[in-house]
């Protein structure tokens, strides 16, 4: 069996309502897969299940063969998945360097050894110029970079990107786009990407998985789901 | 924070300043300003050792002179009033009674006792959220006092306890207060500190890093308790008798305001904020016994120093909330 990160018939309820509901999605290590949905679809409950900031209310979050869905985010984390947030999240009075130096230390070791890897980060995810500036102060699209280069020196085998391009204009998004696409071949590791914009999705993505109100509507390759009539009526055909 | 400044900066710095002070303070010969110096050393401890936790955890806690008394009386069991010692505190078990410990050696037990307190009451304390553990902080500085003010046998706890070794003097505060910067420097800058801060920032960003926020909030509060509580047994030392009443309200305040003013999260800061708030004490101290212009004699009213402190906190607090410098460090550019 390859590396993968997956879930087999997650359920999660709010209040009763169904925020998930049999949702089987898998992760490849190496690939990149769109996740998409309208807003309140359920995209972001399933990042926090995967990332073990959500206790399934059913089903099951396998990492290759082992079963985790109890495991918490600092144990995921340690076992090799990485995630940004939707609302970001950077230490707001730490530098962008120490930000990164956050996700290297995950592993454990020496705050040079730490520094080392941010400094990759750093310099994969074009930050070398605000290094030493503090993550509160910088502008959006920066905050949002910030959050992946964070998230990369974790050396992930899996990284949940949620939103990363939300609120960013289109020369942005064009530099977000050739970023993540080198990310798989230089860390050796699976994209779950959440992203609106279908021709973000569409240049970076080898399949998709869709979801609406908790429910998968399609999933497999892009041609394959952007295709399919369920996903045209119901998503693709509005946007 | 600059990580390509020298090692030890800004601690070196802070204490060359306050070593600068110390010396000019013997040289100028005025035993007030010595004695007033010596005693905002002593706090500085006390306010370092505070600082090691809510710096870094963005906490406050109101309990950290609870770990002051329990490491003040911790250095009394140790070293005091030779040959009395059974009959003020006769409970004391055999071995204390005939200890004749080093002062040093006392102080650093006594802050490892205080030390060992924060961890058996942080393990639940630091669990909680922020508001409900200085809830809790606080409650524990209630609970230190009315066990030790109970607890007569081994505290003299109705009276005072007299006799303690006056070892502390302007060189003893000095040397402590530059150990207490130095330890507070090495946490701070190490990866424990970081951790710390990044769960101040963002717990849930803290955790995605692998970050099990209540344990590294669990080990700044050990380190803070064992500097605090070291403060504490210097503190009796300077004063050479012991009430529980020493340790209470009073001293928490003026703590967390030297803390404050100065600058919640640098360590330059603390050190501002202490000399600050006791130049500010010391000023109305000397009004309140009154002072003669001419041939008038004006005296301030008894608890003008109280008053006046809380005005100058509060007038801090609205018009410069980061405090006297802010995030800043001495020698250090800030980074925006
Ligand atoms: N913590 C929560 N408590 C209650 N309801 C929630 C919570 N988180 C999400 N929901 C609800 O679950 C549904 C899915 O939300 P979410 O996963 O954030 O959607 P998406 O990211 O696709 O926009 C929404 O109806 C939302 O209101
Ligand atoms: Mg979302």
């Amino acid at each position: 069996m390859p590396e993968a990160l997956s879930t087999r018939a997650v359920g999660v309820r709010f209040q009763g309502l169904a925020a998930l509901d049999r949702v089987d999605l898998t992760l490849p290590r190496g690939e990149i897969v769109g996740l998409l949905g309208p807003n309140g679809a359920g995209k972001t409950t399933l990042v926090n299940v995967l990332s073990g900031f959500q206790r399934p209310d059913a089903g099951q979050v396998l990492l290759d063969d082992h079963s985790l869905e109890r495991a918490g985010p600092e144990s995921l984390a340690r076992r090799g998945v990485a995630r940004t947030f939707q609302s970001v999240r950077l230490f707001d009075r730490l530098t962008v360097t120490e930000n990164a130096e956050m996700g290297a230390l995950v592993h454990g070791g020496s705050r040079t050894r730490a520094r080392a890897v941010a400094r990759q980060a750093i310099a994969f995810t074009g930050l070398e110029s605000v290094a030493d500036r503090l993550a509160g102060s910088l502008p959006y699209a920066l905050e949002r970079r910030v959050g992946i280069a964070r998230a990369l020196a974790q050396h992930p085998r899996f990284l949940l990107l949620d939103e990363p391009a939300a609120g960013m204009h289109d020369a942005e998004c064009l530099d977000l786009v050739a970023l993540i696409r080198r990310i798989p071949d230089a860390f050796e590791c699976g994209v779950l990407l959440i992203e609106h914009n279908m021709s973000v999705v569409m240049a970076t993505c080898a399949s998709l998985h869709v979801l609406a109100s908790g429910r998968t509507l399609a999933t497999g390759p892009v041609d394959h789901v952007r295709n399919d009539p369920a996903v045209i009526d119901a998503y693709l055909g509005a946007a | 924070m600059n990580l390509r400044r020298p090692r030890l900066f800004p601690a070196t710095g802070l204490i060359a300043v306050l070593a600068v002070l110390a010396v000019g303070s013997r040289l100028w010969g005025n035993t007030l300003v010595e004695g007033a110096l010596t005693e905002a050393l002593l706090y500085l401890v006390l306010v370092v050792g505070l600082s090691i936790f809510v710096g870094n955890s963005g906490v406050v806690s109101f309990g950290h002179i609870g770990f002051a008394a329990i490491g003040a009386y911790a250095s009394a069991w140790q070293t005091c009033c030779t040959g009395f010692r059974g009959v003020f505190m006769p409970g004391l078990p055999t071995f204390l009674l005939e200890l004749d410990m080093p002062v040093v050696t006392a102080a650093l037990l006594a802050g490892l006792l205080a030390a060992l307190v924060a961890a058996v009451v942080g393990i639940a304390i630091m669990r909680l959220g922020g508001i409900a553990i200085s809830i809790a902080l606080l409650s524990l500085l209630f609970i230190v006092k009315s066990v030790y003010e109970n607890w007569d046998s081994v505290t003299a706890g109705q009276s005072s306890l007299v006799g303690l070794p006056l070892y502390v003097d302007l060189w003893v505060a000095l040397a402590w207060a530059a150990g207490a910067i130095v330890v507070a420097q090495i946490y701070q800058r190490s990866a424990f500190g970081l951790k710390l801060r990044a769960v101040r920032d963002d717990e849930a960003a803290a955790r995605a890093c692998g970050v099990t926020p209540w344990i590294q909030r669990l080990i700044a509060f050990v380190l803070s308790a064992f500097v605090a509580g070291v403060g504490g047994a210097l503190y009796g030392h300077y004063l050479g008798t012991l009430a529980v009443s020493i340790f209470w309200l009073d001293m928490t305040f003026v703590t967390i305001a030297m803390l404050v003013l100065g600058g919640m999260r640098s360590l330059t800061g603390a050190v501002v904020g202490t000399l600050a708030v006791t130049a500010t004490r010391e000023i109305l101290r000397s009004l309140e016994r009154g002072v003669d212009l001419g041939t008038l004699h004006w005296q301030a009213p008894q608890g003008s120093q109280e008053i006046v402190l809380a005005l100058i906190l509060l007038g801090i607090l609205v018009f410069r909330p980061e405090g006297l410098v802010g995030d800043r460090e001495l020698g250090v550019r800030k980074a925006v």
